[in-house]
């Protein structure tokens, strides 16, 4: 899976680098991916713009990313949701884990302002 | 009552109720069997002469068994009969029986008798109701993981379960989860040709063992077999199609031994749960995930694991700062207490910073901020209890160089300095235990708020020993739907001695009492009113103790004593509770028609020590580790294990004695009284034999490759 990154100021910004889904199949891949771009303790928002679905193994890779992230200084959060994506995050109740913003933007101003 | 003329007499309700039951169940049993046989003559085109009449009774002992509409009818007659006449008998007893000289005695065994009735009437109610499943054709293309959990067993049952799985017909991919991290089993997994997984540590054991293997597979289904349990080739064909609905999260097949000896003196296989129950729990969408030779679906249990997540994340953080908030005070009232003895101004600044730390996170918490803010803010608490602890240490340490230094003094002897000394270390010394106490709480507060932020998200619930009950609790509860498939599709090795029995035993006990009492699993919302009786009603299974003892117990008393529990053993009384007896007994019998179903009832009884011990355990509130249990033989006699039970027997020989041999020398005059006394001590010592036996119990020498064959051999599906 191709990712991008790019840093902000202290904040590290991942996207996906075209369309597609997070799912069962390409959810390893995934966060190989994700794990490569790290440093532990980064800040970072992950801009899901180009996700338009996501099942519960892509839901469980971003949880899973979030906590590994936080077991050091570090945090995620997540920015520009599709709708479909912003179902699946209420249906299972994740949207009160993260914090979600709409743009990538406002997430990377979010971390100033802590 | 006895005044209103038309009012029956107990003898006539006995005679009259029973002559009704068995009509009824003979229309019952001829009316279906008329409806079968005209349908059979319709497709036929036939015009049924006189004689072809008697294919009515043709073969009738077979279709009460196996024609399943018909069974469950005269099944549905016997429970209802038993719970009227059960219901006659409890309020005679209620209104007119109670000894009121011997209410110690008279009340417990009335509290007894009204537990077994609701028990009765649950068990009618499970198995009013059974589903007999034929499944539809498995879905094609789907992707299915083979999961093999293992921990200690020896490498060659390993080995056969993986030859085993790989040999499966429907295409899939076959792991071995290793949580013993051995070697051989590394290389077995290498010569068979499946994948091999294991994991850093041993975390949550089984139900962990597989979560970490859900992370690095991704097939959409996944059977799990323990170690021992060697598949057929058709499991997942037989198993997969109940898939194509997509609300169905698993499918349970029956777990069968091949290693049981005839007689099954362990009751390891468990036809009457492994049949009847779950069938009747599956018709109510009730049936439970039982741990091994089941399919579930991948998204139903990620989909579990994350709407949990939430859930359990906020109450483990919720816990862990309170906790953390508690364990502070505590440390600083410890301190405070020692105001005079020791400086504490830099302490009572970290204190501050630790208290002020935790006061964020719990505001945050209650103030339904997000969780990772939460998270992040809970994790900032850490480097402030832990410098709070660090400078008590200092305190601690400081503490002691000084009375090293009183002592150094006191031991001088030069007056008046050594006597002053060793006022000062008198009172140094509860200073310096108080601050040691004070480090251990704060320390422990610490690495619960640590372990809490670290918590993973798991799948497989993980919040008891029986993973699989909670796990089918919380499935459930988000309204995915269960199937219990009965045919044996597996068949695996039984413990083979009574030690690993009570073991396993005890672990089920304490888990389901877990979920039940800790997880409230009955009152949270989700369940369907039906799903929360039944498993209300395998909770309830597991307070029978109480009962078995006082069944026990009321026997011997009785014989030793002459107490009655009820007012008298009078023809009343007979003519009450023989029906009510006889019903349960023929109802049981009936179920178990074909099906060995005593021993399940005589170890249900015979166990009530480990009932006792899982419940204490599990309101005492220790933490409970789980056991493997041991799949080979441990050899040796295990009376020791069953010393409660041992002195009951005991005690009812000697009642029974000694009532034969007061009414043999004419000492007493309670024939009635002695005789029924004998009767439930004989029938209370043929229900404790079967633990008895199975302490004495030694296994045979026999090739396992031999049984398997003589088992599928016995049993053809």
């Amino acid at each position: 899976m191709k990712l991008t990154s790019e840093r902000k100021g202290s904040v590290l910004v991942i996207s996906f680098a075209e369309e597609g889904s997070l799912e069962a199949s390409n959810v390893m891949d995934f966060r190989e991916s994700v794990m490569g771009l790290l440093k532990e303790g980064d800040k970072v928002v992950l801009d899901l713009g180009k996700v338009n679905f996501m099942d519960s193994s892509g839901l469980g890779a971003i949880v899973a990313l979030g906590r590994s992230l936080s077991r050091g200084e570090g945090e995620l959060r997540l920015a520009n949701i599709t709708l479909h994506v912003r179902t699946v995050f209420e249906l299972t109740r994740l949207h009160r884990a993260f914090e979600i913003y709409d743009t990538v933007e406002e997430a990377v101003a979010s971390f100033a302002a802590d | 009552m006895g005044h209103l003329a038309f009012w029956p007499q107990s003898w006539q309700v006995a005679l009259g109720a029973s002559a009704l039951t068995f009509l009824v169940i003979a229309a019952v049993v001829l009316l279906t069997r008329l409806g079968r046989l005209r349908r059979r003559w319709a497709l036929e085109g036939k015009r049924p002469r006189l004689r072809d009449w008697t294919a009515l009774f043709e073969g009738l002992p077979r279709a009460l068994r196996e024609d399943h509409e018909l069974h469950m009818r005269v099944f549905r007659c016997l429970g209802l009969a038993t719970l009227f006449f059960g219901a006659y008998y409890l309020t005679w007893r209620y209104s007119r029986s109670i000894n009121w000289d011997a209410l110690w005695f008279s009340i417990p065994l009335l509290l007894a008798e009204t537990y077994s009735f609701v028990g009765a009437a649950l068990f009618v109610f499970t198995l009013w109701r059974q589903s007999w499943r034929e499944p539809p054709p498995p879905p094609e293309n789907a992707t299915v993981d083979v999961f093999i959990t293992c921990y200690n067993e020896p490498p060659e049952v390993v080995r056969r379960t993986a030859e085993a799985a790989i040999k499966i017909r429907y295409p899939h991919k076959t792991y071995i989860l290793d949580d013993g991290r051995r070697e051989a089993i590394r290389r077995i997994a290498e010569e068979v040709g499946c994948g091999y997984i294991t994991r850093v540590d041993n975390r949550h054991a089984k139900a962990g063992n597989i979560n970490n293997a859900l992370e690095v597979t991704n097939g959409e289904f996944i059977l799990v077999l323990d170690a021992d349990m060697i598949p057929e080739p058709d499991i997942l064909d037989r198993t997969l199609g109940y898939f194509r609905d997509e609300k169905v999260a698993f499918v349970q097949t029956p777990q069968r031994f091949y290693n049981v000896p005839p007689g099954d003196p362990f009751d390891a296989n468990a036809p009457l749960f492994y049949g009847p129950i779950l069938r009747g729990k599956d018709a109510w969408n009730a049936a439970f995930f039982c741990g091994t030779n089941a399919v579930l679906r991948r998204e139903a249990l990620i989909r579990m694991g994350l709407f949990y997540y939430v859930e359990d994340m906020e109450r483990a953080l919720k816990k862990a700062l309170t906790d953390a908030w508690a364990a502070v005070e505590r440390a600083r009232w410890l301190m405070e207490r020692s105001r005079g003895v020791v400086e504490l101004a830099r302490v009572r600044e970290r204190f501050e910073r630790a208290r002020a730390a935790i006061r964020k996170a719990r505001r945050a918490l209650k103030e339904g901020e997000t969780l990772s803010k939460v998270i992040s803010l809970t994790g900032e608490a850490v480097p402030h209890l832990d410098s709070l602890r660090q400078s008590l240490q200092r305190v601690r340490e400081d503490l002691l160089a000084m009375a090293a230094d009183l002592k150094a003094v006191a031991q001088s002897g030069e007056e008046p300095g050594a006597s002053e000394a060793r006022r000062r270390l008198e009172e140094l010394a509860p200073a310096t235990e108080r601050c040691e106490q004070a480090v251990r709480v704060v320390q422990e507060a610490a690495e619960e708020v640590r372990r809490t932020v670290n918590i993973e998200v798991t799948p497989m619930a993980t919040i008891s020993l029986t993973e699989d009950l909670a796990t089918s609790v919380r499935l459930h509860r988000l309204g995915w739907k269960s199937v219990y498939h009965d045919q044996v599709l597996a068949r695996g090795l039984a413990p083979e001695d009574l030690g690993s029995t009570l073991k396993q035993r005890l672990r089920w006990a304490q888990g389901t009492l877990q979920v039940f009492l800790r997880e409230r699993a009955l009152i949270k919302r989700g369940l369907t009113l039906a799903q929360r009786l039944h498993y209300f009603t395998t909770l309830y299974g597991y307070f029978y103790f109480f009962a078995a003892v006082i069944y026990f117990l009321w026997p011997p008393i009785y014989l030793l004593t002459e107490i009655p529990p009820v007012r008298a053993y009078s023809a009343e009384f007979f003519w009450r509770i023989v029906p009510y007896l006889a019903f349960n007994q023929l109802m049981f019998e009936f179920i178990g028609w074909g099906i060995p179903t005593w021993r399940g009832r005589q170890y249900f009884q015979g166990l009530f020590p480990v009932w006792i011990r899982a419940l204490v355990s599990v309101l005492s509130g220790r933490k409970l580790t789980f056991h493997v249990t041991p799949k080979t033989r441990q050899e040796g006699i295990y009376l020791g294990l069953i010393r409660p039970q041992l002195a009951i027997c005991c005690l009812t020989v000697l009642g029974i004695l000694w009532g034969i041999v007061k009414l043999a020398l004419g000492w007493s005059r309670e024939f009635a009284g002695i005789l029924t006394n004998v009767f439930w001590g004989l029938y209370n010592l043929l229900m404790l034999s079967a633990v008895v036996r199975a302490a004495v119990w030694r296994p045979k020498e026999r090739k396992v490759q031999f049984e398997l064959e003589e088992a599928r051999a016995a049993h053809p599906r």
